[in-house]
């Protein structure tokens, strides 16, 4: 996890080198989809101004300021608040730097302005979904409240083609595979009789391959709202909480996106990591498990999906009882992964 | 003679993780790190390597980047004086030579040098952020006002450079050495990341252990009955193989159980202790008596306010000083007499009669017939899995060995179905410790942190086959500076390992120490250059806003406007971070406060070297960064705290070791001010030394102390405090 935090300057492209390069005196607005290095990126002009004038870094959430804390470390910067946070203090900085700004507000970016003589903001409005507090701002229009040209991040970094494939025709996104520069293992679909085999097959995969680095995703928190919206507490991080708990399975799970909640996840053990689709936002994992994949769903839900998905830096596992939700392929598209059979040599 | 090569600063962190500098034509054909190479204008035409015997003076007009002037002085005569060609021209103030293949720098033989403080500042931001760039502190970084009437126009102008082509058995053979270098720093690495047996299966058991209560920690301290069972077992299997633990049983038994005749004599005297509910502390105070340190949380008493932070934390902290003195107990190992490597580069040896497979293994799948690299691994595992298989029954029945029945065939053929169908596989069944590394690094190699975790959590013991592979596959260039951090910070070992790779690549051994870098830039004797920038980027702006704000943020609006105008006076006059803390008290904040607290935490994450940095730019004397240190000091050391919070649990308890922790340290000092009595007076411990061993050994006889001290409410929380763990602890850290 620490080399995540590190730039490998060797590898950047033109555009991401000329982001890191560029000259920090005027402020800027970087789009990139996930896993262009955005954030990165974000951290890395943080270093650098923190060597000329006083800053600020904000995240969104708290899980995002305890997942970049090693990292933050690393690089000596101390200035980091999740927004809750930054909203005791707003402290007057030479330099503002904000990630994940299409879940902020006009009101709030703007508020942010105000504290900030050079800012940069960084996001993505194809990853906005946190509209519970109301309208977001599109990063383009951020750059238009700022009087600065939106520079893209072209390139996804995290994100393989196959995965991309999938997430591409989940999340009616255009263009997400032609970013993608890695290749990857295809998804894997897996059918179960039930949400409880789901879970154990899930588990299995985890221990027979060693997984270190695992999300499993769920569109719910609790057993409650998951019964009240969609008729099946089983969709929600707490059954699956549980059931783990009960058999003995260490894992560790956030149930919401609430920023002051004490469900800290730790990064440094190897337990996966279970949360909704939500909070999985600006994380990203090698391996992602989205179990319940038969529900069928709003299609306002279609975009947190697709984010789901695009957690992955390497292999997606979508698990489903009787029939595959009209979001995503039939089970025999050649978007997913074939069993292979294996001869003794 | 010295040399110097003229250049752009966006090329530091290029040349410098690759340790070499390149015709341009190099970069797009190297396997490894940067795939290009930032011209100037001027030679914008040359392939070669351009050197002149002076620096000539030239500008950088680039609006839009951090694109500064940059020279590297060379001094290097051996590596350069057989292929060095020097150019016609009429000029002889400055002379141009030419060189057509890569410059090896080391620390020694080259200078980085910068025409202005912020190319230098931002360069060296540069290099301590870069993933790949690993040396870059042992490097000379000067900063020098070139003579403009050397002008590098008027240089060229006069000289007529005739290039020599390019030639491509030079690149092949940088590639080679690049995998090889890899191969070398990936055994030593795997070499001190090896435990004893028992060590590495107390490893493996402490990572379950740390999953379990992570996630019970995770589940607001809630456990049930499986996970508490399974604590248990893990438990007893770890006290087991506990080298602590098995000493003082066998002490026990020598010293104790043996005075008693019989066997119903020495179960009665265990009986009584256990009693008389004295078991605990006699064996404890055994353990003190002879030098032991064992842990003392166990899970015997697991209730609903069992603290499981501190369990997991004991448990973490006392496993890493049992690994480091089981790693300080080998022998190191000498990598150019361990190897041989042709002149050609197309492979290397281990020098053992018992390495033949392993040879046949690097030869054929590292650096002859077929060359792995890590995404190679990552995308077709399965295949490289099946050709690994194909390839060790060709090598086993080359020596006439049967591969049918063979446990290698079962074990290998399990690998695969695990890979193409997630079915179990046991990496301790493999045969030996080859047939295991291989099968670890094709599940895991490409990601290094990913192996090690894997490697750990199955008690694997000897690391230096499956690194290796690792090590072979990346190629030193693209080898993370994280994962090969803990082996340069070990200066006299790494020196070693440097020139034994030296020895055995280019045979030269360069020095016996690095050279000494100060953390201030060097200002050399020509004048410093006036800095041109813009002043509103480097004013010495003051980390005064900085300090404020992350005090504020903890206590928000408590901080009073008397508190405030204190604070204000004693940043403007502190200088230095413990003047800070002192300017603090002397202006009425006092240390037990809240406000004196949170300054304190707020200037432990300036300890680090990028601050060293950052004062340059604000002030204009130039102080070295005091908290800066070669090896650590308790002493000096700001975050000494930070190191063992972990180890005491309670707010309570933490806070008032803390403030005992400060008192301790500031009755040093000559002089110290006692904020209750607001007095001036001789510090306890003025004028005794601050070594590490000796400082320590105080610090633990005071602690003791509290331990028994009259006021009964202290010696109740020092109860709670792991004194002796604390101690021990402390020794592993300041050494």
């Amino acid at each position: 996890m620490e080399d995540e935090f590190f730039i490998d300057y060797g590898k950047l492209d033109q555009v991401q080198r000329h982001f890191i390069d560029k000259k920090t005196n005027k402020s800027m607005v970087v789009t990139g989809s996930a896993g262009s290095g955005k954030s990165v990126i974000a951290l890395h002009k943080a270093k650098q101004v923190s060597a000329l004038g006083s800053y600020a870094i904000i995240v969104y959430t708290k899980t995002l300021k305890k997942y970049f804390s090693d990292g933050l470390k690393k690089l000596g910067l101390a200035n980091v608040y999740y927004y809750n946070e930054w909203l005791k203090i707003k402290p007057q900085v030479k330099y503002l730097i904000v990630d994940e700004c299409q879940d902020f507000t006009a009101e709030q970016i703007s508020e942010m302005c105000n504290t900030g003589e050079i800012c940069f903001f960084f996001g993505d409005t194809e990853q906005s979904i946190m509209s519970f507090n109301g309208p977001l701002q599109t990063v383009q229009d951020t750059a238009n409240h700022i009087g600065v040209m939106m520079e893209p991040l072209y390139y996804n970094y995290r994100l393989t083609k196959e995965n991309a494939m999938l997430a591409e025709v989940v999340g009616k996104v255009e263009d997400v595979v032609e970013k993608c520069v890695r290749n990857g293992e295809k998804p894997q679909v897996i059918l179960k009789d039930s949400v409880d085999s789901q879970l154990d097959e899930i588990v299995k995969i985890i221990k027979n391959k060693s997984l270190s680095n695992v999300g499993i995703l769920m569109p719910f928190n609790t057993k409650k709202t998951a019964n009240s919206r969609a008729g099946n507490m089983k969709l929600s991080v707490e059954y699956v909480k549980e059931y783990f708990t009960q058999k003995g399975v260490a894992v560790e799970f956030k149930y919401s996106a609430n920023q002051d909640t004490e469900m800290d996840l730790d990064f440094h053990s190897s337990n996966p990591k279970v949360m909704t689709w939500w909070c999985a936002k600006g994380l990203q994992f090698k391996d992602v498990f989205i179990p319940c994949s038969e529900t069928t769903y709003e299609e306002q839900k279609r975009t947190a999906v697709y984010v789901a998905m695009t957690r992955t830096g390497e292999r997606l596992y979508i698990s489903y009882s009787g029939k595959l939700s009209s979001f995503f392929p039939e089970p025999t598209n050649g978007l997913y992964a074939s069993t292979d059979e294996i001869e003794m040599i | 003679m010295k040399y110097y090569i003229i250049t752009s600063s966006l090329n530091v962190d290029n040349i410098l993780s690759s340790e070499s500098i390149s015709p341009i034509s190099f970069y797009s054909k190297r396997d490894f790190g940067y795939k290009n190479f930032q011209k100037i204008d001027e030679l914008n035409v040359v392939n070669n390597i351009v050197l002149f015997s002076e620096i000539p003076y030239f500008e950088i007009r680039d609006s839009e980047r951090e694109n500064h002037p940059m020279a590297i002085e060379i001094d290097d005569d051996v590596q350069l004086k057989d292929n060095i060609q020097q150019t016609e021209q009429s000029n002889s103030v400055c002379q141009i030579f030419l060189y057509n293949q890569s410059i090896r720098l080391t620390p020694w033989n080259c200078r980085i040098i910068f025409f202005s403080q912020q190319a230098l500042v931002l360069s060296k931001l540069k290099c301590s952020d870069s993933l790949c760039n690993k040396l870059s502190e042992f490097y000379r970084f000067e900063l020098i006002k070139p003579k403009q009437l050397i002008s590098l126009h008027d240089v060229l102008k006069s000289s007529n450079i005739n290039e020599s082509n390019f030639n491509i058995d030079l690149l092949v053979a940088e590639n080679k050495i690049n995998r090889l270098k890899g191969f070398l720093y990936g055994y030593y690495l795997g070499f001190t990341k090896s435990l004893s047996d028992d060590v590495a299966k107390l490893f493996g058991i402490q990572k379950k252990v740390y999953n379990i209560i992570s996630s019970i920690i995770n589940n607001k301290g809630e456990s049930n009955e499986r996970f508490n069972e399974e604590l248990r077992i893990l438990e007893n299997q770890y006290n087991e193989v506990d080298p602590h633990k098995k000493l003082l049983r066998n002490l026990w038994h020598d010293k104790v159980l043996s005075r008693f005749t019989s066997l119903e004599d020495k179960n009665t005297f265990d009986a009584i202790l256990k009693e008389l509910y004295v078991e605990t502390e006699a064996k404890l105070n055994f353990c003190k008596k002879n030098n032991i340190v064992v842990r003392k949380l166990s899970l015997s008493s697991i209730n609903k306010s069992f603290d499981w932070s501190a369990y997991q934390n004991e448990l973490s902290s006392y496993t890493q000083s049992i690994i480091y003195e089981d790693k300080s107990q080998k022998t190191d190992i000498a990598l150019s007499k361990d190897f041989s490597v042709p002149s050609d580069y197309s492979t290397i040896k281990l020098n053992s009669n018992n390495a033949s497979i392993f040879n046949e293994i690097l030869s054929t799948f590292f650096f002859m017939e077929r060359v792995i690299t890590l995404e190679d691994l990552r995308l077709n595992r399965l295949e490289i899995a099946t050709d690994f298989t194909k390839g060790y029954k060709a090598i086993m029945e080359a020596s006439n060995k049967d591969w049918n029945n063979s446990p290698e065939r079962l074990f290998f053929n399990s690998l695969r179905q695990n890979i193409a169908n997630s079915t179990p596989f046991d990496i301790q069944s493999a045969p030996d410790i080859l047939t295991l590394s291989i099968a670890a690094f094709i599940l895991k190699g490409e990601d290094f942190e990913a192996l090690v975790r894997y490697l750990a959590e199955n008690g694997v013991s000897d690391y230096k086959y499956v690194i290796s592979f690792w090590g072979a596959a990346c190629g030193y260039v693209d080898m993370p500076k994280p994962t090969l951090n803990p082996i340069i910070k070990q200066k006299e070992s790494f020196i070693n390992v440097y020139n034994s790779v030296n020895s055995l690549l280019f045979k030269n051994i360069i020095a016996s120490s690095f050279p000494v870098v100060s953390d201030e830039p060097i200002i050399s004797k020509a004048e410093v250059v006036q800095q041109q920038v813009n002043d509103e980027e480097l004013q010495s702006a003051n980390k005064y806003s900085e300090i404020l704000v992350s005090v504020q943020k903890k206590l928000g609006k408590k901080i009073t406007e008397k508190q405030l105008t204190a604070i204000h006076k004693a940043l403007e006059s502190a200088s230095t971070h413990d003047n800070i803390l002192s300017c603090l008290k002397k202006n009425g904040i006092k240390a037990s406060t809240k406000i004196y607290k949170e300054f304190e935490a707020c200037l432990v994450p300036f300890a680090g070297k990028n601050t060293v940095i950052q004062m340059d730019l604000y002030s204009s004397s130039s102080k070295q960064n005091s908290a800066k240190q070669t090896s650590l000091s308790f002493f000096t050391d700001d975050n000494r705290l930070n190191n063992i919070k972990h180890l005491i649990s309670g707010d309570k308890n933490l806070k008032q070791f803390k403030t005992d922790l400060e008192w301790f340290i500031e009755n040093h000092a000559d002089e110290y001010f006692d904020s209750k009595k607001r007095i001036s007076q001789k510090g306890h411990y003025s004028g005794k030394p601050t070594d590490n061993a000796s400082i320590l050994e105080r610090f633990d006889i005071y602690l003791r102390n509290k331990n028994s001290n009259k006021l009964k409410w202290l010696s109740d929380i020092y109860k709670n405090i792991p004194v002796e763990s604390i101690v021990e602890y402390l020794k592993t850290i300041y050494k």
